[in-house]
């Protein structure tokens, strides 16, 4: 069953209404195989969109589709107001890290995007100033004459943002730009995607399966099991913070013999509305807030510290303390009904 | 702002670049110096035995250097798409607004310049073998012409080859193969080559089209009237893998290969 | 160890479709030749001998190719792919590994060769020389296959990335390839045969043409089997005592790092080496007549020569009719040995015209016969003629008379820089081989600064 949102269109809206890509039932079949089954979302300016799923879901499929790589069997999507049946237009509004990117090993990173500039038409010399502009904004304005070789992944994975952007698209497909990088890593190129999204005006498109990291990056997500669209929406209405009864969940993690002084705590909790659980493994507890008590954003601030507060007081030691974050990978594991190491 | 049609020249320009800078093309060219030279030296010892007579050490050294020019072509072909798609550098080419025909005809004419390369290491080679005779000049002038075909058939159909192939270890194989298959007719008797049957088979083989075709016109001197027939298989075959490559395979040209 | 690396590999090899499918096309190529042969009358201008030769020497080249590639590829594509780590993590040598993928990637070639069994069997239409071109192809190319594919292997092992151990192994297999397409009038001379006898491919062709087609001994043809020996030989000494024990996750060698400056120091070295040669001279005896008891005589206008290689010799040969009755017409024919190791030479290498026809001879009447030898090898030489009467019948035979010889001594060819070639011939691939490295400098350099910019 597919959850879906009002707030996230069903593919029909064109420009004008700031949707920059719509997609609408695109399907992919080869042979018999049916690896995406029936498509359909939309995009706004501005927003950070993440295709989420385990492998094989149909993420990539979709993102080559969707950048014109490969022909869907059917259905059709729009991008900039350009319908899907005109690939050569939609290439110069689109620019895409794909997964797994090789790079020339001798070219220099600021040679590397003056090529590709010149490629999408700009003059030798308005290529090298985008380049230098744009390896400024990825932040590698040092290392534009070294050699590729010479850069490290994360670093190349930037480069490869900044030759997406070489064409100053208006939707910018990212097809696992995390993987093989350190969190520390993770979390710059997932800033410096935020950034692209909300400071240039661009629709990005995320791939991934790294859930707790595009949790905090994306504002919209699609969630693919089996070429299926399982879930769409806001990351909010997915996890269900506001899934029509709007409960607030707080998770804690606490030692095993701690649970018990744990619970009493959190259920003398002041105020009513809420209800203590024990969570899936040891040592976890839920409390889930009444939305009817948290009336604003500083009330859910104020309940969550009363929660660790409480915690605290009992001198129970607090080992983790979910005020909300990491969510999705719950209602990722409920809808694919997988396991995840 | 560059125009559409001047794409292919900055493929081309990346090409060369990676090709010639890289060091590969001069690599295949260092080995190729040497064969050369030993080629050059039996040949000239053989001529001073009067095993050889002077217009037919021309013409293998002008065959050699054709068989040798035109391999590294089709090596730097071969690999040309099938190598971008597995260092997958290709998707990014494909998702520019360039037409495939001009990403092919940019690597295409990358990967002709070690033709022109070989003929020139070729000259000095030729010029002390034939001992300044007149057939210097017909030599390099029928060599010229008949390996830039040739180069235009195995540069072409390495593309082909690359375009169609999921990795460069296939393309590479394949062409090998053929390149290796060309040679086949020059071990046929003579009196094979000389018969209906023969004159297919060497139709239908560039090398042995090209080392008649050279034959005829140096080291037997004969004109353009009596060679035309010789060179004619080989420029069908040219027009043929060109037609092939521009209008079949470049806009085909797709990031994976799909089987079935 | 090596057992369980070889199941894996000849598994992996199999059941892949690649090989497969490679054996299925050169099956094809086989059916349509023998095809050919029969419904195309005109292809049967090529003698059955020849067809077997020739089907044997695909078969050869066919799986020594494939074995080249699936060697190149057996260590540095297992790197590319990220698989190398785990061998090497395992209980098993280098040694064992190596020889394993080394077994898999020679199992081609049986295959390959009992394929061409029947195409060789039905082109040979019969003829005797099918059994032995069949044993001495098993034996010539089982040995090109293990050269072959040991070099693929060391290439392999030695190589950062499959691309560049495909492109070295492929230009080592032209460097061998190249000079088979030599017209056969430049392999011959001291320098022509030398060069034959150090590449293996050319070797094993000239071999396998000689015994099979021309019916030569394989002790006479033996330096040409000794080179394709050698070569087996040397390649699984490489690979196993010197490239196996190397092998690393990483794909570089100490050896490989200056290739191109030992590959043009051989080349010079080679050149060198083909340069050098002996040629010694010997007198001659007298020219005299002889007489066979048909009463056919035939005398020499030399008994002696001594000659420099690329001379040339001029005789005459008188043929008498000394018997009562006309000859029958007579066939001249020429005869080269070699003194030394009494082996015959072609004279259709040494001389435009071998034979001469004489219409029959009336008795008491003379024909005189001009001969012309070029001295293409140096050594010692008997040069004779034999006067064959033609037989009356099928069921008649005749008496050959043979002449006296000329003693032929051929001196060794003594330039060193035939044509002026030298000064091209070294100079080129030193100013090629030099230009070469430049990019590799270029490439050291900027990693250099790359690094201090990192540092710094």
């Amino acid at each position: 069953m597919t959850q879906t949102s009002g707030s996230v269109l069903d593919g029909t809206a064109e420009t004008g209404s700031g949707i920059i890509l719509s997609a609408q039932n695109l399907r992919k079949s080869y042979g018999s195989r049916e690896a995406l089954k029936g498509l359909t979302f939309s995009l706004a300016a501005g927003r950070v969109l993440g295709f989420l799923g385990p492998n094989g879901a149909g993420k990539t499929t979709s993102i080559r589709i969707l950048t014109t790589i490969l022909a869907p069997t059917s259905g059709r999507f729009v991008v900039d107001g350009i319908s899907s049946d005109q690939p050569a237009k939609i290439r110069r509004r689109i620019g895409v890290l794909p997964e797994g990117l090789g790079f020339p090993r001798q070219q220099t990173g600021s040679a590397y995007l003056t090529f590709f500039g010149q490629l999408y038409g700009s003059s030798a010399a308005q290529a090298r100033t985008t380049s230098a502009e744009l390896l400024e904004v990825v932040g590698l304005q040092n290392r534009g004459g070294s050699a590729i070789g010479s850069y490290s992944h994360g670093m190349r994975q930037r480069l490869g943002i900044a030759r997406a952007l070489v064409n100053d698209p208006a939707v910018v497909f990212l097809d696992e730009p995390t993987l093989g990088l350190d969190p520390r890593g993770q979390r710059e190129l997932l800033q410096l995607i935020q950034r692209i999204a909300r400071d240039h005006d661009k629709g990005v498109v995320l791939c991934s399966h790294l859930l707790a990291e595009i949790e905090g990056v994306c504002d919209d997500v699609v969630i693919m099991n089996a070429g299926q669209v399982v879930a769409k929406g806001t990351v909010e209405e997915v996890i269900g913070r506001s899934d029509g009864n709007g409960r607030t969940l707080v998770r804690v993690h606490v030692p095993a013999e701690s649970v018990p002084v744990a619970r009493a705590a959190l259920q003398a909790l002041p105020g009513s509305g809420h209800t203590v659980a024990d969570g899936d493994s040891t040592g976890w507890l839920t409390v889930e807030f009444d939305p009817a008590t948290i009336a604003s954003s500083t009330a859910e601030h104020r309940a969550k510290n009363g929660v660790l507060e409480a915690l605290l007081t009992a001198d129970v030691p607090v080992l983790s303390f979910d005020g909300g974050a990491g969510r999705l990978q719950d209602v990722f594991l409920q809808l694919t009904a997988e396991a995840i190491q | 702002m560059s125009s559409r049609s001047g794409v292919w020249r900055l493929i081309m320009r990346a090409e060369l670049r990676e090709m010639w800078a890289g060091g590969r093309v001069l690599n295949f060219l260092a080995v190729f110096g040497v064969l050369l030279s030993i080629t050059a030296y039996v040949l000239a010892t053989n001529n001073d035995l009067n095993l050889l007579p002077l217009k037919q050490t021309v013409v293998v050294a002008l065959t050699s250097t054709i068989t040798f020019g035109l391999f590294i072509g089709l090596v730097m072909a071969a690999e040309s798409v099938s190598g971008e798609r597995e260092r997958a550098t290709l998707e990014p080419l494909l998702l520019t607004p360039s037409s495939h025909r001009q990403i092919v005809l940019g690597k295409f004419v990358a990967a002709m310049s070690p033709w022109p390369a070989a003929l020139v290491i070729a000259v000095p080679y030729v010029v002390v073998l034939s001992h300044k005779d007149p057939v210097l000049g017909v030599g390099l002038w029928w060599g010229a012409v008949t390996g830039t075909v040739l180069s235009v058939i195995f540069v072409g159909f390495g593309l082909v080859v690359s375009i169609w192939s999921d990795s460069s270890r296939v393309s590479l194989f394949i062409c090998l193969l053929t390149y290796a298959a060309t040679l086949i007719p020059a071990q046929l008797p003579t009196e094979f080559l000389n018969s209906p049957a023969g004159q297919v088979v060497s139709a239908l083989d560039p090398l042995e089209a090209a080392g008649q075709l050279l034959t005829r016109a140096v080291a037997e001197g004969r004109g353009l009237s009596e060679v035309w027939p010789s060179l004619a298989a080989p420029l069908v075959t040219m027009v043929a893998v060109l037609v092939v490559l521009f209008v079949v395979a470049a806009p085909r040209l797709q990031l994976t290969v799909e089987k079935g | 160890m090596w057992w369980l690396v070889f199941k894996r590999e000849f598994v992996d090899l199999w059941t892949s479709t690649r090989v497969v499918v490679l054996l299925v096309l050169f099956a094809l190529v086989m059916s349509v030749t023998s095809a050919m042969r029969q419904l195309e009358s005109q292809l049967s201008l090529i003698p059955p001998v020849e067809m077997v030769f020739l089907t044997v020497l695909s078969a050869i080249s066919f799986g020594l190719f494939v074995g080249l590639v699936i060697g190149a590829d057996s260590i540095s594509g297992e790197r590319e792919r990220a698989t190398l780590e785990a061998l090497l993590l395992s209980p098993a040598k280098p040694r064992q590994i190596v020889l394993g993928k080394f077994l898999a990637a020679m199992s081609p070639w049986p295959v390959t060769l009992l394929l061409a069994v029947p195409y060789v069997v039905v082109l040979g239409q019969g003829s005797p020389s099918v059994s032995e071109a069949l044993w001495l192809g098993a034996l010539l190319g089982g040995l090109m296959a293990i050269a072959f594919t040991g070099l693929g292997m060391v290439v392999s092992i030695w190589s950062s990335s499959n691309r560049t151990s495909l492109f070295a192994s492929l230009l080592v297999y032209l460097i061998f390839l190249i000079p088979t397409q030599w017209p056969g009038s430049i392999q011959k001379g001291d320098l022509g045969y030398l060069v034959q006898q150090l590449n293996p491919l050319q070797a094993s062709s000239e071999f396998l043409e000689k015994v099979i087609v021309n019916n030569r001994t394989v002790a006479e043809k033996q330096p040409y089997l000794l080179a394709a020996v050698y070569s087996a030989i040397g390649v699984l000494v490489v690979l196993f005592v010197f490239a196996a024990p190397r092998l690393r996750l990483a794909g570089d060698a100490p050896r490989l790092r200056v290739p191109r400056l030992r590959a043009t120091s051989a080349a010079t070295g080679l050149l060198v080496a083909a340069v050098v040669g002996a040629f010694v001279v010997l007198p001659v005896g007298a020219a005299r007549a002889a007489t066979g008891d048909q009463g056919l005589a035939i005398s020499m206008s030399l008994s002696h020569r001594t000659v420099n290689a690329g001379d040339e010799v001029e005789f005459t040969t008188v043929v008498t009719n000394n018997g009562g009755q006309d000859s029958p017409p007579l066939n001249v024919a020429m005869n080269i040995v070699k003194t030394g190791k009494g082996e015959p030479v072609d004279p259709e290498d040494w001389s435009p015209e071998r034979t001469q026809q004489i219409d029959g001879l009336p008795a008491g009447e003379k024909a005189e016969q001009t001969w012309t030898v070029e001295a293409i090898l140096e050594g010692d030489y008997m040069v004779y003629m034999t006067v064959i009467p033609k037989p009356s019948g099928p069921d008649a035979t005749s008496v050959p008379v043979s002449s006296p010889g000329i003693h032929l001594t051929v001196k060794p060819f003594a330039k060193q820089n035939p044509g002026g070639v030298l000064p091209v011939a070294i100079g080129t691939p030193l100013v090629l081989g030099l230009l070469a490295l430049v990019p590799r400098g270029l490439q050291r350099r900027r990693s250099r600064q790359d690094v201090e910019e990192l540092v710094g």
